[in-house]
């Protein structure tokens, strides 16, 4: 029994030894889905010999891991690089200081409405907010055209919306907001819930509910309704509003962590990441459209080119989600 | 400090798990009670619908456990007290729900409703998750209850039936013996199911942890959602008082008949009974999720199978080598935490360690993994945050509790006569505890440790927000890959997971089955 401390410490100190601190490495932090992910990462490894360590989380768990991470390590920091499969995680971390500038040479092909003007974030590879519908149940005229088009009687309690309270998903109502003004946007979600609307737990369980013809349609991400589309179920999806307000464009976002550990090594990641072949390695993968012009992708990923987005500016409508996640906690327990 | 504290091996491990356990949470707790708002003002945010919400979850997590122990219950008697035939194999296959993680169960329900009924209404709904969780914990149940009905010596049923009707017996003798252990399922089972997030998050069901859930993901306000799960640990902790004053000095979770005679029912009837009840509930509860889960994995051939198992092939090492070790810790700390509680009927001794363990196996994975960065990831003990020891520390936190009640009950079974006896012929106390009382709870060892492995090996909450950047493990990959992933290969990892889980549980039945055999004359 003397020797049972002297065991314990030589059993602790067997899985303390795997740490170490390597200068020629990078970690990273990512909420995009690990299946698309860790290729791009894993490539990055290989061509430049700096070891990737990476935390994944995913969006299906609204990224509460990765994000609640960062916020608790913010005195000490262990990440050098968020990647974040969209901008509102990303700015939640800029607004309580855990972010540092970094204009990456290879942010200059891209459009300005997807930088941060302080430097904090940059976006690359975008996706779009889609209607995804069952052939089976919706073909021609009936297939809607615009988000309005839900609140009609005929598509009652046929219309999935993942929890507007995390994700995408709230990020697509602030937009709304911004773009429609408070009152609209609240008649708006207030007519959608009277026709029945089905508040599904995520985009996944958007895609799952549609594609198994649980409901008519439901409004997703394009990396969804392509995985959908490449199992083979019966869905199409629709740009919608493209006569109208346009379709909300959602921008991976990469950004330096302050007071990073390898700051050097952050920064070669996130010109790695931010390069258009990164772009058309997405765009294969998860049917990510590109922000940088002329890069070849597969014929069945849409072009920005051919789409109307929805102009809004993304500070300002994640500052908007600030206001109105309370409205939209109350507006789910209606 | 009474004479338990000051002996050095049981020092050294409580207060080991104060500073390595116990003191990130209460740091963790002190900042979320005392920094930023007034506490008032922070208490104010907690509304009507935040009780209500709580009131719900408190309602939820016991039918739950009444339904899991009612369940148990007579599944128990069917399979331990009665001549079924098959009952050896019922006992081990009706555990496998407890090696999948209750979401994918919850999937796998969804699924089979709207196979059925074309339709997940039914399914998504308050019913719903009480069906899910309550063939969830089921199994838990079936041990705790099932082994305290074999416990039970014939004698004193035998005498009953002498003097009055079966039904008079089962009343007033058989239902008393078996009390604490029916308590006891009940008070565990209403502990996992009212921390339960994903099973109501995955439904739709809005209960207090996923209000919890909201207030860390959607408002980013930790201080609030450390707030309210400080609540579930309250109702946690008055259970358990509750626990403590009805049934402290009774059995909990016996794990053999330490060689006495269990009565046996015998009969048609209760074979033509029994034997439906429990193929049905072993179709339901086992069958049906397994078939739906291979259903969509192999749908499309094997591609997607072989494609799983190529991703998960380097987690698998890893992630067995961190559960192994998990469950040596754990099944360390509950025995020292039981060791010292023996022979000590008011169960004062010692109390205040359980009451840490039960703290620790209370709060929300997610706030213990908060606790765990905002306490270690210091400068000076990074040798702990960035290695695996700080996943060992969370597993160590999280499942002791088990371990020590498991153990704890073995240890009180133990007639005080025999460690009297070696005491007199002069048997020194290292050989006393070694030749004596480790092998006759041996059995509560193993369970104890099997228990402590495959719960580590499933976990998630807490691993997946300190698991060190770069490393592997297992049930964090199926779940990031998962979101997004075709659902053939998403169910295919899971077929993995279970098949991973049941090939070293049999493995470790064989390593462990010669010593049994070895130490037979213990009782077993």
């Amino acid at each position: 029994m003397k020797k049972l401390p002297i065991f314990l410490l030589s059993f602790l100190l067997f899985f303390m030894a795997g740490c170490k601190n390597n200068s020629n490495e990078v970690v990273v932090y990512t909420s995009v889905d690990q299946v698309f992910s860790e290729p791009v990462l894993k490539r990055f490894e290989k061509e430049t010999g700096i070891k990737v360590n990476a935390v994944y989380d995913t969006e299906e768990t609204k990224s509460t891991g990765v994000l609640n991470r960062l916020l608790a390590e913010k005195d000490n920091p262990q990440c050098d690089v968020f990647w974040s499969g969209d901008p509102v995680r990303t700015i939640v971390l800029k607004r309580r200081g855990v972010t540092a500038p970094y204009v990456s040479p290879q942010a200059q092909g891209i459009d300005p409405v997807f930088r941060d003007p302080d430097g904090d974030w940059t976006g690359f590879s975008a996706r779009a907010r889609v209607l995804l519908y069952n052939k089976n149940m919706l073909q021609g005229d009936d297939i809607p055209r615009s988000i309005f088009d839900l609140t009609k009687e005929k598509y009652k309690e046929q219309v999935a919306l993942a929890n507007p309270l995390f994700g995408t998903t709230t990020f697509h109502m602030a937009a709304l907001f911004t773009v429609l003004g408070d009152e609209k946007a609240r008649q708006f979600l207030a007519a959608l819930k009277e026709n029945g609307l089905v508040l599904a737990s995520s985009n996944g369980d958007v895609k799952k509910r549609v594609a198994q013809g649980e409901v008519a349609c439901g409004i997703t991400d394009t990396d969804d309704a392509f995985e959908a589309m490449k199992e083979g179920d019966p869905v199409g999806i629709v740009f919608l509003d493209q006569e109208g307000i346009g379709t909300l464009i959602i921008p991976n976002t990469v950004n330096l962590i302050k007071g990073a550990p390898h700051p050097g090594n952050g920064k070669k990641l996130i010109d790695y990441l931010l390069r258009p072949e990164t772009e058309a390695l997405l765009a294969r993968s998860c049917a990510q459209m590109p922000l940088h012009k002329g890069v070849k992708v597969p014929e069945d990923v849409p072009s920005l080119d051919n789409i109307v987005p929805m102009k809004i500016d993304y500070e300002k409508t994640a500052q908007k989600l600030e206001e109105i996640q309370s409205y939209l906690k109350t507006w789910t327990k209606q | 400090m009474d004479k338990a504290v000051k002996h050095p091996v049981y020092a050294i491990v409580f207060l080991l798990f104060i500073i390595l356990v116990v003191i990130p949470v209460l740091y963790t707790l002190f900042f979320a009670f005392f920094t930023g708002e007034p506490l008032s003002q922070k208490l104010a945010s907690m509304d009507r619908d935040t009780w209500a919400l709580l009131g719900g979850s408190i309602l939820l997590a016991a039918s739950v456990a009444f339904l899991s122990t009612l369940a148990g219950l007579i599944l128990g008697f069917f399979l331990y007290r009665t001549a079924l035939p098959f009952r050896g194999f019922f006992r081990l296959v009706l555990l496998i729900p407890l090696f999948l993680s209750p979401y994918i169960l919850a999937v796998a329900w969804r699924d089979l409703f709207f196979v059925i009924f074309h339709d997940t209404a039914l399914i998504s709904s308050y019913g719903g998750a009480i069906l899910v969780l309550t063939t969830v914990y089921t199994p838990l149940a079936l041990l705790i209850t099932g082994n305290a009905l074999a416990g039970i010596h014939a004698g004193m049923e035998e005498s009953g039936l002498l003097l009055t009707s079966p039904g008079r017996m089962v009343r007033r003798i058989t239902f008393p013996l078996i009390r604490p252990a029916v308590f006891s399922s009940f008070i565990l089972i209403f502990v996992f199911s009212i921390s339960e997030f994903s099973v109501p998050s995955f439904l739709g069901i809005r209960v207090f942890t996923t209000e919890i859930f909201t207030q860390f993901s959607a408002f980013y306000n930790t201080s609030l959602a450390i707030l309210q799960s400080f609540l579930l640990i309250l109702v946690c902790i008055l259970l358990l008082l509750a626990e403590g004053h009805y049934i402290s000095d009774a059995p909990f979770f016996s794990v053999s008949s330490r060689g006495s005679r269990t009565m046996i029912f015998r009969g048609r009837r209760l074979v033509r009974t029994g034997l439906p009840v429990v193929a049905g509930w072993f179709f339901l509860t086992v069958v049906a999720p397994l078939l739906i889960l291979s259903f969509q994995a192999f749908r499309g051939g094997t591609g997607r199978f072989f494609q799983a198992f190529s991703l998960l092939k380097s987690t698998f090492l890893h992630s067995v080598v961190l559960a192994l070790a998990g469950g040596l810790l754990i099944v360390f700390t509950g025995l020292v935490a039981a060791w010292y509680r023996r022979g000590d009927p008011r169960m004062k001794r010692g109390r205040f360690f359980d009451w840490l363990l039960l703290l620790i196996f209370a709060i929300p994975s997610t706030v213990f993994g908060i606790s765990l960065i905002k306490f270690y990831n210091h400068p000076g003990l990074g040798f702990i945050y960035a290695g695996s020891a700080i996943i060992l520390i969370g597993y160590a936190g999280k499942f002791s509790f088990i371990s020590a009640r498991i153990t704890g009950n073995a240890l009180r079974q133990i007639p005080a006569s025999l460690e009297e006896a070696a005491l007199i012929a002069g048997v020194r106390p290292a050989s006393r505890i070694l030749k004596i009382s480790i092998p006759l709870i041996l059995p509560a060892l193993a369970v104890s440790f099997l228990v402590g492995f495959i719960f580590s090996l499933g976990e998630l909450g807490t691993t997946i927000m300190v698991y060190p950047p770069g490393t592997e493990i297992m049930p964090v990959k199926v779940f990031t890959i998962m979101a997004n992933a075709p659902q053939a290969l998403t169910s295919s990892m899971t077929l993995i997971v279970f098949l991973v889980t049941l090939l070293l549980v049999t493995a470790f039945y064989f390593l462990i089955k010669p010593l049994m055999i070895r130490y037979r004359y213990a009782g077993y």
